[in-house]
């Protein structure tokens, strides 16, 4: 076993060598030009040359797109005049699917790497690591390639990105209300908080003006790099959830989800003060600030936060949240701070709910206060209901679901359909929402663990044959 | 001093008109919580249902039929959300019945997108209740000397109702002891039934009321009253109806005090603000109960 | 040896108009087994939240080692129904929180089972032993407590072993049969490294040989944990084969005090209940 995973990854190795070498090469487009376009034909021909010309022009700026389009224009009007033998042919392919290839042959890399370490590091704690590894490995490059093939702009790259904030969104919530059982419907009001922070402060500077018509220009005149207004953004949402912590934390859960509520909603019209619309705008929106264009960004983002609050659901803290939901009365005879712990569930999920609110803002390019409704956290509560109160790979399960569910699958059903000269009924604007709805609703009623539970999604337990009584995975 | 009258007639009267149109929403949740300690999410929506109800009957039917049809309509619609959504939820953890609550909100608001189209409707106007009466200097409709009056009408009734009939004896039984009463041998779905039922005809009034002055219907349109009635009962004392109607009217006068001094930004968020004070200060409200947990 | 672990002054609780507990005295001595027995309704677990902190008692002081960890007396609105026969009312104010006292070294179980119900065994005993760890979010989130969480796990399982659990550590808590549950509770509580012992009917439900066992294992964890133990009981048989001395209270007040034989001749404690078989 040990010699063919050993073996298995130096021949990866030799492969991404391969598509390295091919990709560089690959690179000098100039000297691809003059092989598949013969002189003569060049010389003959004034359109052949004005393409040619067109493709060098774009070379020189340095602008890949362009590049790229001319090159495929190039070959669509000329096909008959230009020559192509299959080393042209392989060098093409390689030259434009670069950025893929590449990519590829990193992945490939990582998982020799993995193999190697596999097979030379026993113990079952490095192999689940190394299992891990590479599944990380394969999902940020599998987005890459996936993005550049299908196009930034495609469904299934806008499912991606939403459903990744969502993730985040909705492992928060379940810190809260799934992990240390307080019923909180705070979450639309410290995504606001931090989806204005975010905004305000990565405004470019010169459309600030502009953005504050009605404000003078707006009272915060200067700019944050991107990963430090992201972060500012999850601090000044844990700050406010401190402070209203102090009264409410004390209160029990049905008070307690109508005290956050009712916090949301005064933080929301706030925001929407005409006082502060020097630095909030009002009620008029917030644009014109950094945004992201690959949803590697998002995916980053989210991902690690997952991971911090996976770490700290699994850490001695953790447990104790879940000892609090469990049992308040004997956790706190148990020696267990209530009101410390509660407050620490309460400001790290507002922290993360403020980062998510940041990327919501940077994904949607405009920011405006009355969005953030408190129907915003009901979509993550259902979120994480369907996907499991207490588990967070259902969280994140049940964001992509539904993301892709109201914004893609279930399109279909807002179309008014002909089946010939027959109306289908029912099918019209708004017909989708329903019937989502009544899913949900399905879930709630007959499915109320969740798709998950408060089970954790394992490799182990899916490959592993059933088995009853032991309920760890 | 006949200045400031004036000025600010118009705003109490309005504050006292929708203040027994909160009161008469606050019931319907007071009660349920009382019974089944459920905030009921979905009551705001059956009151907007009403409403739609009423738009779309009385562009067909004329009014004698289609007033009394919107009432039946409604208390169909609250018996049924209990029945579907809440009932099989009974024995389940708190948590649950909430988000089966928060699932039905939903739902309703999307299911009046889809028929409605989106666009708000204009509620019919109701005679008589729509005509402009000038008390004073202020000119109103009907609906706002109607509404305080009919909701303390409605409102004394309920009180006889619960406090001497066997049916009301057994819903004060169950929101006192939901255990013993079923073991009693009182029939708890009849008592819970009743419940919803009277806390949607209710709404139903309201919500005539209510659109009567407020004209334009949305899916939305009820999300707003439906949050503050609910503060209106969580002040008053929840499980109290009382303190439900009392709560209401204080919320509808100080909301339109909150306008008239020109913080209109603000009146919907000082709706909340004393929700939260009253939350953190005194829990249990103005006429509420302690109740002990048992360790 | 017989320095004050454990010291009740008068504590009396009063639930509106019903007076649960009155003027309840005792102390308890280092390395005693106390019992505190009574008909059922009589008041005892209400005096044991009052000392553990979960409710101030109406009026009345504890001290714990000497140290004065709780001390109320009516307020404003009580002392007009104030039904207690003691009329002194403590000036100091002091409410510990439950966690604070089991910090200090007094620990409990509670009548109705109350374990973490999502939870294992193992972790159930394990969650008992945060409170001697001494770490911030963060070292717990990048593991930089990895020492400390070793020796907690190693001392949960030494717990387990103790009360014989070690072999089901895995299995959820609630799926253990009544009596192990018990046992969980129990090696829950000293997980904690408490210095009191407070149990709460820890023989209910369980048949004579159970509750014979029960007493030789109090006694044994007693003698290797150097501890102070508290009990509620119900079982005769318990009360008398281990106990040092022994309350009884009866419609909130004590009615007797004494070694087992004392309070076993006492005509007042017969009255009051002791003849009627125990479960």
């Amino acid at each position: 076993m040990k010699a063919f995973k050993i073996i298995l990854s130096l021949l990866l190795v030799v492969l991404a060598g391969f598509l390295i070498f091919y990709s560089i090469n690959a690179s000098d487009l100039s000297t691809l030009l003059e092989d598949i376009v013969p002189q003569e034909t060049m010389q003959q021909d004034k359109g052949l040359q004005k393409a040619v010309k067109r493709i060098n022009d774009s070379l020189a700026e340095a602008n890949q797109d362009k590049t790229l389009r001319s090159l495929n224009r190039l070959l669509e009007d000329f096909s008959d005049k230009i020559q192509m033998d299959a080393e042209a042919k392989l060098d093409l392919f390689f030259y434009r699917n670069n950025k893929v290839t590449l990519a590829f042959a990193l992945f490939i890399l990582i998982l020799s790497a993995a193999l190697i370490a596999s097979a030379l590091l026993k113990q079952q704690k490095y192999q689940k690591a190394i299992i891990m590894a590479v599944l990380i490995a394969m999902l940020y490059s599998g987005i890459y390639i996936v993005e550049n093939l299908v196009g930034s702009n495609s469904m299934l790259m806008t499912v991606l990105k939403k459903g990744a904030i969502y993730a985040l969104l909705a492992v928060s919530m379940n810190l809260l209300n799934g992990f240390t059982g307080l019923f909180s419907l705070g979450q639309a009001g410290f995504m606001l908080i931090g989806a204005y922070t975010y905004a305000i402060f990565t405004i470019d500077p010169a459309s600030r003006a502009q953005v504050y018509q009605y404000y003078d220009g707006g009272l915060v005149q200067f700019t944050l790099p991107v990963m430090v207004a992201i972060i500012l953004a999850g601090l000044a949402a844990a700050f406010f959830a401190f402070l209203i912590g102090l009264p409410v934390l004390r209160l029990k859960s049905d008070y307690l989800a109508i005290a956050t509520l009712g916090f949301a909603e005064i933080i929301r019209a706030i925001f929407q003060y005409d006082g502060l619309g020097p630095i909030t705008n009002g009620s008029n929106l917030l644009r014109k600030f950094t945004t992201f264009n690959t949803a590697l960004f998002p995916f980053a983002v989210s991902g690690i936060c997952i991971a911090l609050i996976a770490l700290l659901i699994n850490s001695t803290y953790g447990r104790s949240f879940k000892a609090i939901r469990d049992d308040e009365v004997a956790a706190e005879a148990m020696g267990i701070n209530l009101f410390v712990h509660k407050q620490l569930a309460f400001v790290t999920s507002s922290f993360f709910a403020g980062i998510g609110g940041a990327l919501l803002a940077m994904y949607q390019t405009t920011v405006q206060a009355a969005a953030f409704t408190s129907a915003m956290t009901y979509e993550i509560l259902l979120i994480v209901v369907i996907g499991g109160m207490g588990s967070i790979s259902g969280s994140v399960l049940a964001s992509f679901l539904f993301v892709a569910s109201s914004e893609w699958w279930l399109r279909f059903l807002d179309n008014v359909t002909y089946i010939g000269t027959f109306k289908v009924p029912l099918l019209r604007s708004g017909f989708r929402m329903v019937v989502f709805s009544v899913i949900i609703m399905a879930v709630v009623l007959f499915y109320r663990k969740g798709i998950m539970g408060d089970k954790e999604f394992s490799l182990k337990r899916l490959l592993e044959p059933r088995k009853g009584g032991k309920r760890r995975g | 001093m006949y200045d400031f009258i004036n000025a600010n007639l118009p705003y109490l009267l309005a504050g006292i008109s929708v203040g027994g149109q909160y009161a008469l929403i606050a019931i319907g949740y007071t009660m349920v919580y009382g019974i089944l300690r459920l905030i009921n999410f979905a009551h705001g929506d059956v009151f907007t249902a009403a409403a739609y109800a009423m738009v779309y009957m009385n562009a067909t039917l004329p009014l004698y039929i289609s007033l009394p049809l919107t009432i039946i309509f409604t208390v169909v619609l609250g018996y049924t959300v209990e029945r579907v959504a809440y009932k099989p939820l009974r024995s389940a953890p708190r948590m649950s019945i909430m988000i089966s609550a928060i699932g039905v909100s939903y739902l309703l608001q999307n299911l009046m997108w889809y028929i409605t189209g989106g666009l708000a409707q204009q509620y019919p106007t109701i005679p008589w209740i729509s005509n402009t009466v000038t008390i004073l200097t202020a000119t109103t409709k009907m609906v706002t000397l109607i509404t305080p009056v009919l909701t303390l009408v409605l409102v004394l009734l309920l009180v006889q109702l619960i406090n001497h009939t066997k049916i009301g004896m057994a819903m004060r039984a169950v929101s006192k002891d939901f255990e013993t009463s079923r073991l009693m041998g009182i029939k708890i779905d009849n008592v819970i039934s009743v419940t919803f039922v009277i806390g949607s005809f209710l709404a139903a009034i309201g919500s005539m009321l209510y659109f009567t002055n407020y004209t334009a219907v949305t899916p939305t349109s009820g999300a707003m009253p439906g949050l503050k009635a609910f503060v209106a009962a969580v002040f008053g004392g929840i499980g109290s109806i009382p303190g439900a109607v009392i709560g209401a009217f204080i919320i509808g006068i100080a909301e339109n005090i909150i306008k008239a001094v020109g913080l209109t930004t603000f009146s919907d968020a000082f709706t909340f603000a004393l929700l939260i004070f009253v939350l953190i200060f005194k829990p249990t409200g103005l006429f509420g109960e302690v109740t002990h947990e048992k360790v | 040896m017989a320095n004050n672990v454990l010291r009740l002054k008068n504590i009396t609780m009063q639930f509106g108009g019903v007076l649960a507990v009155d003027n309840f005295s005792i102390e308890v001595n280092q390395n005693e087994i106390v019992a505190i027995i009574g008909p059922n309704g009589a008041g005892k677990t209400t005096a044991f939240n009052c000392i553990t902190g979960i409710y101030p008692p109406t009026n009345g002081q504890v001290f714990f080692e000497d140290k004065l960890i709780v001390s109320s007396q009516p307020s404003k609105k009580m002392k007009s129904i104030y039904a207690g026969s003691n009329k002194d009312f403590p000036e100091e104010k002091v409410c510990l929180t439950p966690d604070q006292i089991t910090k200090l070294g007094m620990a409990r179980t509670f009548q109705n089972i109350r374990l973490f119900k999502t939870q294992t065994v193992f972790e159930n005993v394990l969650i008992a032993t945060h409170l001697h760890q001494k770490c911030n979010v963060f070292s717990a989130v990048f593991r930089l407590n990895s020492l400390q969480e070793k020796a907690a796990r190693k001392h949960a399982t030494e717990m387990l072993e103790v009360v014989g659990l070690l072999d089901v550590k895995d299995e959820l808590a609630t799926s253990l049969p009544y009596g192990q549950q018990r046992r969980l509770e129990i090696a829950r509580a000293l997980a904690t490294k408490p210095k009191l012992l407070l149990l709460d009917e820890p023989a209910a439900g369980m048949n004579p040989q159970e509750t014979a066992e029960l007493a030789q294992f109090i006694k044994q964890v007693k003698e290797r944990f150097n501890l102070t133990v508290l009990l509620i009981e119900h079982h005769m048989d318990l009360v008398m084969s281990i106990s040092d001395r022994i309350y009884v209270i009866d419609f909130g007040r004590l009615i007797s005090h004494g070694t087992p034989q004392q309070v076993q001749d006492d005509p007042k404690v017969i009255a009051a209940y002791l003849g009627e078989d125990e479960e």
